[in-house]
């Protein structure tokens, strides 16, 4: 009997380690890709996670609002209407 | 939503439906772009299009063909921030925010003449300018010259150039809309 049980727990052993493995990979990949995916994607937050202005920011508005060219849009602007 | 009456594009509101839609959406393939690819496809809500919309109320557009194919040309946001400014302990003021804008790469440069993106950025502007905005800021990779070029052509000036803390090298540029004085 331990003949015939032997070879059916290696191969269930066998298939358990290569789940394990494939999933520690898909894991591993996951979380290494994922989170890089997820850190990189930051960069879009920078500007609405500042609290104070920058002075050169600052003084360029100040610029702009006081002389009417500086900065002003060359396109007509078209809002986007709700239907 | 339609794109007011140019009749070229509609503007459809970005909801975690549209993501499927957008893995194809590609701007091209510099680091920036695939930032770009990448935020609009995101599909977790810890970050890109849903993430900004979720956590800072950011208004998300799809730009689409107006014909049959409703084919997607490009997408644009607008948010809204306040910062303190001149100083530590000046009034916060508002601020909008142009945190992603993306045109699809087949479609740079078209139609000659008032060209998608031209389209999609008066848009914007618009829709900003309509919110009462003063100031529209938005940031560029250095390297970035096709954007650099449009922002440029459209009246965006460049308050100064930065290092971010990904090591990107931007530029922050800015438009005025309107006179509050």
């Amino acid at each position: 009997m331990s003949t015939a049980i032997k070879p059916r727990t290696n191969a269930t052993a066998s298939r358990w380690r290569a789940l394990f493995s494939q999933n520690t990979a898909v894991a591993l990949t996951y979380s290494l890709f994922g989170g890089f995916v997820e850190r990189s994607l930051e960069r879009f937050d920078e500007l609405f996670e500042e609290d104070v202005m920058d002075e050169e920011m600052a003084k360029a508005f100040a610029r702009a609002r006081s002389d009417s060219k500086y900065a002003s849009p060359n396109i007509t602007l078209r809002p986007i209407i709700n239907e | 939503m339609t794109c007011s009456e140019s009749g070229r594009l509609i503007a459809q509101q970005f909801t975690e439906d549209c993501i499927l839609e957008c893995s194809s959406f590609c701007c091209g393939t510099d680091p920036w772009a695939s930032y770009l690819n990448e935020w609009i496809s995101a599909k977790s809500p810890r970050n890109g299009a849903l993430h900004s919309i979720r956590k800072y109320r950011t208004s998300v557009w799809l730009f689409r063909l107006d014909d049959e194919t409703g084919e997607i040309v490009g997408y644009s946001s607008l948010g809204k921030t306040s910062w303190r400014w001149p100083n530590h302990y000046s009034e916060r003021q508002e601020v909008w925010i142009i945190p992603a804008l993306a045109v699809a790469s087949k479609y740079h440069g078209q139609p000659p003449g008032n060209t998608y993106a031209t389209q999609i950025m008066s848009s914007t502007l618009g829709e900003a300018s309509r919110q009462g905005a003063e100031f529209v800021v938005l940031e560029a990779d250095v390297n970035n010259h096709r954007a650099l070029q449009f922002y440029d052509k459209i009246g965006f000036v460049t308050a100064y150039e930065r290092t971010n803390k990904f090591n990107d090298h931007v530029k922050r540029l800015f438009i005025h809309l309107r006179d509050d004085n």
